[in-house]
């Protein structure tokens, strides 16, 4: 069974320099695969482990994604091949275009029974790009997906865990399954997978490519703003840990917090 | 009625459907809109649905042996292709995620999840909501209709209406489709034992707490201040230290308490934005640089091992 991995490769929100006036910028960013898309990658490598295919990683945005870093990065982690579709136009894309090119793509490759994706992407976090790709290749889908084992040829069962309760579902494939960030730990590239990473086949497409000739926008960005924050008093209690602690439980006190 | 009419607001949990109303009741600024409750199952719904003065409750039939809930998807789709609702709401639970993702890609619209805010300008809706994990806000505006919302529960507060009209009550099928997922068993989780965005205070604890059996510590320190306890997320999902419930942060939990301890808490800003609204905010971290400090009103740089009893003592001295 092949599976592909789609992963968001996006400014490290860790390193959002937010301005005086509130305003936003990634310029200073570096581009990373999402933090919550690695348990995906590795949940998938290791059901190719056990049941053999392999996984192809996917990924599409502006040319920003393509860096030999982070493709290395997706390669060293297990899998075995690399999709990127670039263009410029999936700058800020919205989830309906996300969902439309990374669909599209999907189709082209052969022989896939399954898609996973991470909890959501860690720049944006909608939670949504998952479903609606599964939705518009017309397969099942489903989120919050914890466990996942292959119990028939073209059947898995996985347990989902909601709010308030887990379940067991038989799904039947082809499949698209948005996992949670505790399904596994993702694993550390050996030395011996680095090296092997940049042997293994990059495919680079075009929106052309995939015959999608225009993406209009399915929504427009006005602005982007970090929410006021409450000014702070930022006072470190200084002298030994027992002066600090005394001092504070008087400073709470006259607060009117204890 | 003209076939743009409506606001639908959708949740599987009829808890939420008061909440949502409330969002739709601001989109209807100028009344000439209804609005449509999407409900399922249980007879208790249209009570509980009908006070809050929404039109008409469409009542989907409860799913049949095997199926998930999501699978009203079916209904939900023939329904909105017959009244073609100018806005659809949808209460952003994991269930209420995957219809509103399936309905987005069916309808080729973008939803706004977790709409925080709009405005109803001369030009159409604006919307905003969080990204960069709370590092900053989005404000968009939906450029297809009808427009597909996700909203989170306590984002707007449910009003019961005074002297509502009785709703209009229509049954719908439960339609099964053809090709789904079998739901073959499930199990309760734990009951919520905690909600925090109640709390007075709170004792958090992050990943400077070095093992499981060290919670008990700050457990006494909980107990002395009256606080509940909370924690960082990796402690929670990662780790498995504490229940979902108990974590702060864009994914779990905002609070509103007088007092925020925080130990062993590095501050990322998933993290510190569950805090914003927290009167007070301490802070305990063994690395002076840590980001928190500059988010605390006091701070303590030292090993939380050593600050932990030192504040016990102090809290029975004085
Ligand atoms: C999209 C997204 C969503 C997320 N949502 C959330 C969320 O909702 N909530 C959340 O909490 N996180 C969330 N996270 C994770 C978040 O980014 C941080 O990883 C997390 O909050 C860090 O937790 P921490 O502070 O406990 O751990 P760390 O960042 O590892 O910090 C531990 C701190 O403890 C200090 N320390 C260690 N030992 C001691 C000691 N003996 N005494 C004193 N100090 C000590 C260290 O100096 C360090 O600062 C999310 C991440 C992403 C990408």
């Amino acid at each position: 069974m092949n599976i592909i991995v789609c992963l968001k490769i996006a400014p490290d929100p860790e390193d959002l320099q937010i301005g005086s006036d509130g305003s936003v910028s990634t310029t200073h960013a570096g581009w990373t695969i999402g933090s919550f898309d690695l348990p995906a990658l590795e949940a998938g490598v290791r059901l190719t482990e056990m049941y053999g295919g392999k996984v192809i990683a996917l990924s599409v945005g502006p040319s920003a994604i393509n860096q030999s870093k982070v493709r290395k990065d997706i390669l060293s982690r297990g899998a075995e091949e690399l999709v990127l579709v670039v263009d410029e136009a999936l700058q800020d894309a919205s989830t309906a275009e996300t969902a439309r090119v990374l669909a599209t793509a999907i189709q082209k490759i052969e022989n896939v029974q399954l898609v996973l994706f991470g909890e959501g992407s860690a720049d944006l976090y909608f939670q949504q790009t998952g479903v609606q790709v599964g939705e518009r290749l017309g397969w099942v889908s489903l989120n919050a997906i914890r466990d996942i084992r292959v119990i028939e040829a073209d059947k898995l069962q996985v347990q989902r865990v909601l709010e308030q309760e887990i379940q067991v579902i038989e799904v039947p494939l082809p499949a698209a399954l948005s996992v949670t960030s505790d399904i596994c730990e993702p694993r550390l590239a050996s030395m011996r997978e680095i090296l092997r990473a940049s042997r293994k086949p990059v495919l680079e497409w075009s929106l052309a490519d995939l015959g999608i000739e225009s993406l209009p926008a399915s929504v427009e960005i006005l602005a982007v703003q970090a929410p006021p924050r409450t000014a702070r008093r930022g006072i470190i209690l200084d002298g030994s840990v027992e002066e600090a602690a005394t001092m504070l439980v008087n400073i709470l006190k006259k607060d009117g917090v204890l | 009625m003209s076939s743009q009419a409506w606001i639908f607001v959708v949740s599987e949990d009829v808890n939420l459907i008061g909440e949502l109303v409330s969002a739709a009741r601001r989109l209807n600024r100028d009344g000439d809109l209804s609005i449509a409750a999407v409900v399922v199952g249980d007879s208790t719904a249209i009570p509980l649905t009908g006070t809050q003065g929404v039109d008409r409750i469409y009542r989907i039939e409860k799913p049949p042996e095997g199926c998930l809930v999501e699978d009203l998807f079916d209904t939900l789709w023939e329904l909105v292709n017959q009244q073609k609702p100018a806005y659809v709401l949808i209460g952003a639970t994991t269930s209420g995620r995957l219809i509103c993702g399936r309905l987005a890609a069916r309808l080729d619209v973008s939803a706004i999840t977790d709409v925080r805010s709009f405005d109803l300008l001369d030009d159409g809706l604006t919307a905003r909501h969080m990204i960069f994990a709370g590092g900053a806000e989005r404000l968009e505006r939906p450029l297809r209709l009808p427009v597909l919302m996700s909203v989170a529960r306590g984002q707007f507060e449910a009003e019961a209406v005074q002297n509502p009209k009785t709703p209009e009550v229509i049954d719908l099928p439960f339609l099964v489709p053809e090709k789904r997922s079998v739901l073959r068993e499930r199990m309760d989780l734990p009951a919520v034992s905690v909600n925090l965005a109640d709390a007075k205070r709170v004792v958090c604890l992050g990943r400077g707490i070095a093992r499981q059996e060290d919670l008990v510590l700050a457990e006494n320190l909980a107990r002395e201040l009256g606080a509940e306890i909370a924690c960082t997320r990796p402690l929670s999902e990662g780790l498995g230290w504490l229940p979902r419930e108990r974590y702060i942060g864009i994914s779990g939990a905002y609070i509103k308490s007088d007092l925020y301890i925080g130990l062993g808490v590095s501050g990322q800003v998933q993290h510190t934005v569950g805090i914003t609204d927290v009167k007070v905010i301490v802070a305990v971290n063994r690395d002076p640089d840590a980001p928190i400090f500059k988010q605390a009103d006091y701070g303590i740089a030292a090993d939380l091992y050593q600050v932990l009893p030192a504040l016990i003592e102090a809290i029975r001295a004085g």
